[in-house]
C-alpha cells in the first residue's frame, strides 16, 4: 500500500463516513471543468507584487528605526540582518520562478 | 533618534522582557507551519485538480513557499519593531516612556525626574517572579497621569535606579536654591 493510500485510510478512520468526499470533489471539479492556470507570468506578477510590498514596508520600518531607534549600532545590526535575510528570500523566490519558467512547456 | 535635548544625558534605556516576545514567536511558528499543513491537506484532498501547471509543479510550490515565508519575514520584523521601540528612557533630567503600537501609532510621554513622588513595582504570578519582570508604576506630582509600564525586565533594579537619579536631581535643585540664597545674603 502506497503512502498516500495509507494517509487516506488514516483520514477515513479518523472521520468515518460512508461518503468519499475526495472523489465527490474530484468529480464536481471535473464536471465544472474549472482550473487555475499556474503560468510563469503569474509567478512573476506575484513576485513583483510581493517585492513592491516589501519596498514600501522597508521604507516605513527603516524610517522608524532611524528616527526612534535608541542606538546607532543596534540600528545598523537590524538593518544588516533585515536586508540580508530579505535578499536571500528574494533570490530564492526569483530562482524558483526562473526554474519554473525554464521547465515550462 | 529619540527627542531629547542636546545637553541632556541618557543614563539608561530599559526594554520589556523577552518573555512577551514568546507570544509573537508562537504566532510566527504557526504562520511558518501553514504551507506545510496545506501541503499535507493537498495530498489528502484532491485540491491539486484545481491547478494546471505549465512547468514543474515542485518549482511553483517552492516559489509560493518562499513568497509566503517572505511575507512571514515582514510580519516578524513588524513584531520585533513593536518590541524594540517600546522603551523607558531615563536621562539626567527626565523619564520618557515610549509605546509603539503597530507601525503607525506611537505614544511618547515624558516627565521631569524631580517630579517623581512614588515608585511602585507590581509582580503577578510565578512566571513574572521567576523571570524577574513586572509592572513599574511611577506617580508624579500634579494632576498629570501616572505612568505604568508593564512587562519591564528587572523592575526592582529599575526602581532603585530611578530613586537614585531622583535623589541626585533633588540634591542638585537644593544646591541651586542654596546658592541663590547666598547670593541674596551677600548682596
Amino acid at each position: 500500500m502506497g503512502q498516500e493510500q495509507q494517509l487516506r485510510l488514516l483520514f477515513s478512520f479518523m472521520f468515518p463516513t460512508r461518503y468519499n468526499y475526495g472523489a465527490m470533489i474530484n468529480s464536481s471539479l471535473a464536471a465544472l471543468n474549472f482550473q487555475i492556470p499556474v503560468t510563469p507570468l503569474l509567478l512573476f506578477a506575484v513576485m513583483a507584487l510581493v517585492v513592491a510590498m516589501w519596498g514600501i514596508f522597508t521604507l516605513i520600518v527603516r524610517y522608524h528605526w532611524k528616527h526612534y531607534g535608541a542606538g546607532k549600532l543596534e540600528v545598523f545590526t537590524m538593518n544588516f540582518f533585515y536586508l540580508g535575510g530579505s535578499l536571500i528570500l528574494i533570490t530564492l523566490m526569483g530562482a524558483s520562478a526562473l526554474f519554473y519558467l525554464t521547465s515550462a512547456t | 533618534m529619540i527627542e531629547i535635548d542636546p545637553n541632556e544625558q541618557v543614563l539608561r534605556i530599559v526594554r520589556k522582557h523577552w518573555f512577551i516576545l514568546l507570544g509573537d514567536l508562537f504566532l510566527l511558528v504557526i504562520c511558518i507551519a501553514v504551507p506545510f499543513v496545506l501541503l499535507f491537506a493537498l495530498n489528502l484532498l484532491p485540491f491539486g485538480e484545481l491547478f494546471s501547471f505549465s512547468g514543474t509543479p515542485a518549482f511553483a510550490g517552492s516559489f509560493f513557499l518562499f513568497a509566503w515565508l517572505f511575507i512571514v519575514w515582514m510580519i516578524g520584523w513588524t513584531l520585533w519593531t513593536n518590541y524594540y521601540l517600546d522603551v523607558i528612557l531615563i536621562t539626567d533630567k527626565r523619564v520618557f516612556t515610549i509605546e509603539q503600537i503597530g507601525l503607525f501609532r506611537r505614544t511618547s510621554t515624558s516627565f521631569r525626574i524631580d517630579r517623581i513622588q512614588d515608585t511602585t513595582v507590581i509582580q503577578h504570578g510565578v512566571i513574572q517572579t521567576l523571570l524577574h519582570f513586572g509592572t513599574i508604576r511611577i506617580e508624579t506630582a500634579g494632576e498629570g497621569p501616572n505612568f505604568a509600564v508593564p512587562y519591564i525586565k528587572n523592575p526592582y533594579d529599575l526602581k532603585k535606579f530611578v530613586n537614585e537619579v531622583h535623589d541626585r536631581a533633588l540634591e542638585r535643585s537644593q544646591l541651586v536654591h542654596t546658592e541663590k540664597d547666598i547670593t541674596k545674603e551677600s548682596a
